[in-house]
């Protein structure tokens, strides 16, 4: 009977991934509605920005947050922007297609160094002023002052390309979440903190029964072998020291972590434990979501998981396994500690960059208008909640009644992100380009506690912050397919570990030697210390 | 002037038909020029610079291209050797069910697996296939094998290409051949029976042979793509210990061109395989009409 639940959900939850990635395609759609809007605006005396004449609105045509599924125009944030800036906006949806076919909006967003090294390669970027850059947005200025380094890697032919943003507490950094139901049933006290304790419990889990059913259907853990950008396993490999397709740098000089000799020990370690049935033979397949679901099932004990999704008890994979198996109990600790120390994939302090079409150096008025804006979005209260949050008793709340700081809840109606989609909560948010203080008056503190405690950055990052090199875009992608090839037969024991040697060869071979002098070439003109 | 008139409303459902190719077939063709510049956004197609066969070259002394033609073309082949023929044997089967609820109640269940995109399909094939909580580990060990996890080896990724493709179009593709087995005249069949021929022989004398010409053209077209597997169905089955055998051009060129602004060089291998296509399609077309002595192909 147990099996047969089991099963019966384990159907449904195979469809729920499948619409979930359904969704997720579904959010590259791309709207591209071109329809002017035809603003309400002529009332600009309203404008606190309000010049002495009431000028022609500016019309700008902004590029929604790529994260957004698609355009929704004449919103209430939309207006709200309209009357205050006396501008027009036309939101658009940026996509590589939309762009190739030279429509660039005059502001949007990019999420990779890598990105915006393309764009600018097409040419459909404005190059940025540092010192205008100063000049117009102060308070940005003066708190990215201690992670100036990324401006680096948006500067291309000398000039900025860019507006980097950063973000220091990071709630999607990866740390550990256990079954603490099975530590106990197999006789674990102590919640593992090293890589021996972590090696002991998850043999115990897939030895030692611990679901109690006498059937062996439990596994200590799985991975991702199927990410876009590494190798899965990221806290194992950590524990050695390395991450896979990041850049390290070993006594001044830049490594790459596929082709570092810890990263065979590490594989070492992975493929005695797929050896010995503690990892789940379908880490091959699985991706983050299926992970998630696996631990839902009681088929593994331990998962890697974002702290904000793992660390506190109202964290969302918390809840959803309490409200599956009420009797569960889960434990968020930190990453294994093991020769190389303890770390996981870290996306360093670089947040998303702000970027400007190639039509906007021409309009020096339309830039002081773009610049007025962001500065408001970077430390102007109102702006900033209009746009991220929206408007206060409407969408969204503080989480203690009556409190004037601290974390925030949406209120029903718009605790989704496609219901505030609709009311362009979100459209036009630069996200991480708010201040500091902003962002201390509005998070949780129980978060930004769990944060500092779980998290091992800034351990393992990536040397050049993770800058796009010459000849990435030639050999990168079938590099980190190669990888992934090689780590997941070696793990499966398709292929001997010494064809981990082989394996540097050819990753050597076909560009990895380019790119490594390239990294190293960029190390020591931009970051070295 | 006076066919015009006589023709009239001939002519103006072929404009239809004309405007919608000339608009998304012919009108895009100026775009194959990218494949011979350097293409960047900012200076447009035209404006782009000049660069020959530079991405062809390219192309062709890259290490990868042939093991990807190789699977490209490997693939294509058992597809065309096994799922080619699959609609025409369930048409030619179905036509046979004398029951007409059962026969309707077939076709439709067949169609449905159709309408499903490739990402759910997929998702479903790697559940079913699971070595502890699929469906056929599960059947496989009623017979007392042993769990195999058909998605992590490789030798197993082209067959279990071959069967989902199967499963999710046969019913669809029977359709264009189930109107052909209702075209044939009944009066060759009601005579055939007078003469005593049996139902095998019925099939393989009046219903196979009449339906040769649909079976025919269906061949030459679907050469037309034959580098160009099913990139939906193979991106979403793609996992990092098949790519040795799955990865074919197509889930190469989203890999490395589209994903990087290549436009240039993915335009360049996509004229390559339209220009194999259209060899296969002229060579396919000869040797038919060779066969049938000139009653069939496509022109």
């Amino acid at each position: 009977m147990l099996m047969k639940q089991k099963k019966a959900t384990a159907a449904i939850l195979a469809a729920t991934v499948a619409a979930g990635l359904l969704a997720g395609c579904s959010a590259n759609s791309n709207h591209n509605n071109t329809k002017a809007t035809s603003s309400p605006n002529t009332n600009a005396s309203a404008s606190p920005s309000a010049t002495e004449k009431p000028a022609e609105p500016i019309e700008i045509t902004w590029g929604i947050h790529f994260q957004a599924a698609g355009v929704v125009e004449n919103t209430k944030v939309e207006k709200w922007l309209e009357e205050k800036y006396n501008v027009k906006i036309k939101p658009v949806k940026v996509t590589d297609a939309s762009i190739a076919s030279g429509e660039v909006p005059d502001i949007f967003m990019l999420g990779d160094p890598a990105n915006v090294s393309a764009y600018q390669n097409q040419g459909v970027l404005s190059s940025i002023d540092p010192s205008m850059l100063k000049e117009k947005m102060p308070e940005y200025s003066a708190d990215i002052e201690k992670n100036a380094k990324l401006f680096q890697t948006v500067t291309f032919d000398e000039k900025l390309w860019a507006i980097p943003m950063f973000i220091d507490l990071k709630p999607y950094d990866l740390a550990m979440l256990w079954r603490k139901d099975w530590l106990d049933k197999v006789g674990i006290t102590k919640t593992p903190e090293t890589l021996e304790e972590f090696e002991k419990a998850v043999y115990a889990f897939a030895k030692d029964d611990p679901d109690g059913n006498n059937k062996k259907d439990t596994y200590g853990l799985t991975g991702t072998a199927t990410s876009t950008w590494s190798s899965g396993f990221y806290s194992l490999f950590g524990a050695f020291g390395v991450e896979p397709t990041m850049w390290h740098e070993k006594n001044g000089e830049i490594i790459n972590g596929s082709v570092a000799p810890e990263t065979k020990e590490a594989l070492a370690k992975l493929r005695q434990w797929f050896a010995d049935g503690v990892i789940d033979p379908e880490f091959i397949t699985d991706t983050q979501d299926s992970y998630r679901k696996k631990l839902y099932n009681g088929r593994i004990g331990v998962i890697e998981e974002q702290i904000a999704k793992g660390a506190l008890p109202e964290s969302a994979t918390v809840t959803e396994m309490k409200s599956l198996n009420p009797e569960s109990e889960l434990v968020f600790a930190k990453n294994p500690v093991g020769p190389g120390g303890h770390g996981s994939w870290d996306w360093g302090v670089k947040s998303n960059f702000v970027v400007f079409g190639n039509k906007v150096q021409e309009q020096p008025e339309k830039l002081e208008k773009l610049f007025e804006i962001l500065r408001a979005q970077s430390s102007d209260e109102e702006t900033i909640n209009m746009t991220t949050l929206g408007e206060k008793g409407v969408h969204w709340d503080f989480a203690t009644a009556g409190a004037t700081s601290g974390a925030t809840k949406f209120l029903p109606g718009f605790e989704k992100q496609e219901e505030r989609d609709q009311d362009g909560v979100r459209l036009f948010s630069m996200g991480n380009i708010t201040t500091q203080a902003y962002r201390e008056k509005y998070s949780n503190p129980a978060l930004n506690e769990a944060i500092k405690t779980y998290s091992s950055a800034p351990n393992l990052t990536d040397a050049l912050l993770f800058s796009a090199l010459p000849s990435d875009g030639k050999y990168k992608a079938d590099l980190t397919s190669l990888m992934q090839k090689y780590f997941a037969q070696i793990i499966s024991g398709e292929i001997p570990l010494e064809d981990f040697d082989k394996f540097v060869a050819e990753w050597k071979a076909r560009g990895g030697d380019e790119l490594t002098k390239e990294a190293n070439e960029m190390y020591k003109a931009q970051f070295q210390k | 002037m006076r066919t015009i008139r006589k023709h009239g409303e001939l002519l103006a459902l072929f404009l239809f038909a004309f405007a919608f190719f000339f608009v998304f077939k012919y009108g895009p063709l100026y775009g194959v020029l990218i494949a011979f510049k350097d293409f960047r956004v900012v200076d447009g197609i035209w404006g782009s610079p000049w660069v020959g066969f530079q991405h062809f070259d390219e192309l062709f002394q890259n290490s990868d291209f042939y093991r990807l033609l190789k699977n490209t073309l490997l693939l294509n082949l058992y597809l065309l050797l096994f799922a080619f023929p699959a609609p025409i044997v369930l048409a030619l089967m179905l036509n046979e069910v004398r029951s007409r609820y059962f026969q309707r109640f077939i076709q439709t269940t067949m169609y449905l697996p159709h309408f499903v995109s490739w990402v759910i399909m997929s998702g479903l094939v790697i559940y079913f296939l699971s070595p502890t909580s699929g469906v056929v580990a599960e059947i496989a060990s009623w017979f007392g094998q042993e769990p195999v996890f058909y998605m992590g080896k490789k030798e197993y990724f082209r067959p279990i290409v071959v069967v989902s493709a199967i499963l999710k179009d046969l019913g669809w593709g029977s359709i264009i051949y189930f109107a052909a087995l209702a075209g044939i005249n009944p009066e060759l069949q009601e005579s055939a029976v007078i003469d005593g021929a049996n139902r095998w022989q019925r099939i393989w004398k009046i219903n196979i042979p009449s339906i040769m010409p649909t079976i025919a053209i269906m061949f030459i077209l679907s050469l037309g793509g034959f580098l160009s597997a099913n990139f939906e169905q193979i991106i979403n089955l793609l996992n990092p210990v098949v790519v040795d055998t799955g990865d074919v051009i197509d889930t190469y060129v989203y890999r490395v061109g589209l994903q990087q602004f290549q436009y240039s060089y993915t335009a360049a291998i996509g004229l390559f395989k339209s220009l194999v296509g259209l060899l296969l399609i002229l060579g396919a077309n000869l040797t038919i009409r060779k066969l049938s002595k000139g009653e069939n192909g496509l022109w």
